[in-house]
């Protein structure tokens, strides 16, 4: 859809409202909301690293919560062993972020080499596992090997923790709009469509696939090193969650996926419901949760955005119809 | 040693057990029913039900909890997938979009059973008693759910291999056009099949629930992870493949629980991870 330049200032005016609010929320939000915020945030920017890859290439992937926890993994043993115990020198919180991102980097273009020979379900499963596994032997290692219950890591203002993962998650969206535009964004939305055609016309699907993956994955490090400050414990149960990985495709499959509103919404809509209605519905909204995404897969494949455009499509054809049926009438 | 052999066995039996319907799902509907474990899990709160409040025998209980576990799945396929089925345009979009379907049905199962029965850990504790075999001390619950799986596995081979049904099955499984072509309804052999899966890994619940005591509404995962890994590592689609893969991870996964139980579903989900590298197709996929 082409859009006018008044629309673009728009779009333009209010995200620049959104950042401005979000930016000063922190001077007079409760800390209750204010962690709740940090939790949307993180949870969207998981969602946005998700889609790039999976949302565009339809590989779907559930090892998110693999690349999230080494992510948190070792911003938290970096944290405890220079600030708690002075092992290793002191570095700025970003520099750890980074580093642990770079290390999540190196480990998805290891597992994507091997993963990515894989499709449908052979994938899915595959990166499954992978989570998985990684749970199982972080576990093993620390109670059987290590003797460890988990990492402390020291207490960060709320403040702190709501600006980093305010930075973290805009950084990330800023980039994955950019990168979607590129030569490789595209390349990466060509193999979702038909991966035979991609190669075709000479996009090397190897090398985009693996590198898109590693590229997600990074994100999701860096999600996951931001989040570290949030909490003062961590464990291998905690960090590598299933719900990690099976969050972020539900958030942007209810939202839409192939756009970029559509893992925000998603990602919004139901972390804002699970905050508010976990501790009141309890057990009963883990059942709504199952039968949203039961809905989705089932009634809505395309999800928010898709209905929305479908919405808008049928509107615009609306207007049309009577504009013609006007202009065939005489005045 | 003799203990090994002998609770591999019986591990791998119950196993294979599920994994011959998960693979049945699988194979006929192209549905990878990775909620398999909750299924297996309302079996064993069925029996659970009826064994505390009418004091019915497990083993009798199982003609009452099986026709509810494969009606259930009847309907999930009526319901749910039947949809999916007619939506999606390629074999690998319904498989996707089915398998995250499936993953949101443990969110449902899970969350309804401990709505009604709570989270305690529950066991209908029967047959509990030992006895000697070959110097090795077995429970007579598990070699009798041992027994009563391989019968029931040998009994779906038999009726995949000669009744009408099973042949309707095979010949959805290998060419789901031309099945159509001769005249098979292929949604009344897809719901047929899911609600056989379904069965029998209500069956294998009715069977566990005998033998631990330790039962809660979220078993579920991992029993799917070990069905899992047995028809990966037998090949999506292989009933042969699921019976012997049953009794590989049933070994594996008795050795290392007898090594060390914090490792057992870490060595599960490395056989998933090793053959799916190795040989995706599995060792008897076709």
């Amino acid at each position: 859809m082409p859009r006018g330049k008044g629309v673009n200032l728009i779009i333009g005016l209010s995200i620049a409202l959104i950042l401005a609010i979000l930016a000063v929320t922190p001077l007079f939000a409760s800390i209750y909301y204010l962690s709740i915020l940090t939790d949307v945030l993180a949870w969207l920017a998981l969602s946005i690293s998700w889609q790039l890859f999976s949302g565009s290439t339809n590989y779907i992937s559930l090892g998110s919560a693999a690349f999230f926890g080494v992510g948190w993994y070792f911003a938290a043993e970096y944290l405890y062993l220079s600030v708690m115990t002075n092992h290793y020198p002191a570095l700025p919180l970003p520099v750890i972020v980074l580093l642990g991102g770079l290390v999540t980097f190196v480990l998805a273009l290891a597992i994507g080499v091997v993963t990515l020979r894989l499709r449908g379900i052979y994938f899915v499963i595959l990166t499954f596992a992978i989570s998985q596994v990684a749970m199982a032997v972080i576990s093993a290692y620390e109670a059987g090997i290590a003797h460890t219950l988990g990492i402390i890591t020291p207490i960060f203002s709320k403040q702190t923790v709501f600006y980093t993962m305010f930075t973290c998650a805009f950084a990330i969206l800023l980039f994955v709009v950019l990168l979607r535009r590129s030569k490789f964004g595209l390349g990466l939305k060509m193999i979702g469509q038909s991966e035979e055609a991609a190669a075709h016309v000479g996009v090397n699907t190897g090398l985009y696939k693996i590198l898109g993956f590693a590229i997600s994955a990074m994100l999701m490090g860096f999600v996951g090193g931001c989040y570290a400050i949030n909490t003062t414990y961590v464990n291998a149960t905690i960090a590598f969650n299933f719900n990690y990985s099976l969050y972020p495709a539900v958030m942007t499959l209810l939202g839409g996926v192939g756009t970029i509103l559509g893992p925000i919404i998603g990602s919004v809509t139901i972390t804002s419901l699970s905050d508010f209605f976990s501790v009141t519905l309890g057990r009963y909204f883990l059942l709504i949760l199952g039968l949203i995404l039961i809905i989705i897969v089932v009634l809505m494949p395309d999800g928010i955005m898709g209905m929305v455009e479908k919405a808008g499509t049928r509107l615009s054809a609306w207007i049309n119809e009577d504009k013609a049926k006007a202009r065939e009438k005489p005045p | 040693m003799i203990s090994v052999v002998f609770g591999g066995a019986i591990l791998g039996a119950i196993f294979s057990l599920i994994a011959v319907g998960l693979n049945l799902q699988y194979g006929v509907s192209r549905i990878l029913n990775i909620a398999v474990g909750d299924f297996l899990m309302v079996g064993a709160y069925v029996t659970f039900f009826f064994f505390s409040t009418y004091g019915v025998n497990p083993l009798v209980s199982l003609a009452i909890s099986g026709p509810i576990v494969f009606g259930l799945g009847i309907l999930l396929q009526l319901t749910v997938f039947r949809r999916i089925i007619f939506m999606s345009k390629s074999t690998e979009e319904l498989e996707t979009r089915s398998l995250l379907a499936c993953f949101a049905l443990p969110f449902i199962i899970e969350n309804i059973v401990g709505v009604i029965f709570g989270g305690n850990p529950i066991g209908a504790s029967y047959l509990s008693g030992s006895v000697n075999v070959l110097g090795a001390m077995l429970q007579e619950n598990m070699m009798v759910a041992a027994f009563m799986s391989i019968i029931i596995s040998l009994v779906m081979y038999l009726v995949l291999r000669f009744s009408s049904i099973g042949l309707a099955m095979r010949a959805i499984a290998e060419e789901p056009t031309g099945a159509q072509l001769v005249g098979i309804n292929n949604f009344k052999v897809h719901a047929v099949s899911f609600g056989i899966g379904a069965l029998f890994s209500d069956l294998a619940g009715s069977m566990l629930v005998m033998i631990y005591s330790n039962i809660t509404p979220y078993i579920g995962p991992q029993y799917t992870c070990i069905a899992l890994a047995v028809i990966i590592v037998g090949g999506m689609g292989s009933f042969i493949g699921s019976l012997i893969g049953g009794f590989l991870i049933g070994y594996a996964y008795y050795i290392s629980l007898v090594v060390n139980p914090l490792i057992t579903l870490a060595v599960v989900y490395s056989f998933i991870i090793v053959v799916l590298i190795v040989r995706p197709k599995g060792f008897f996929g076709r």
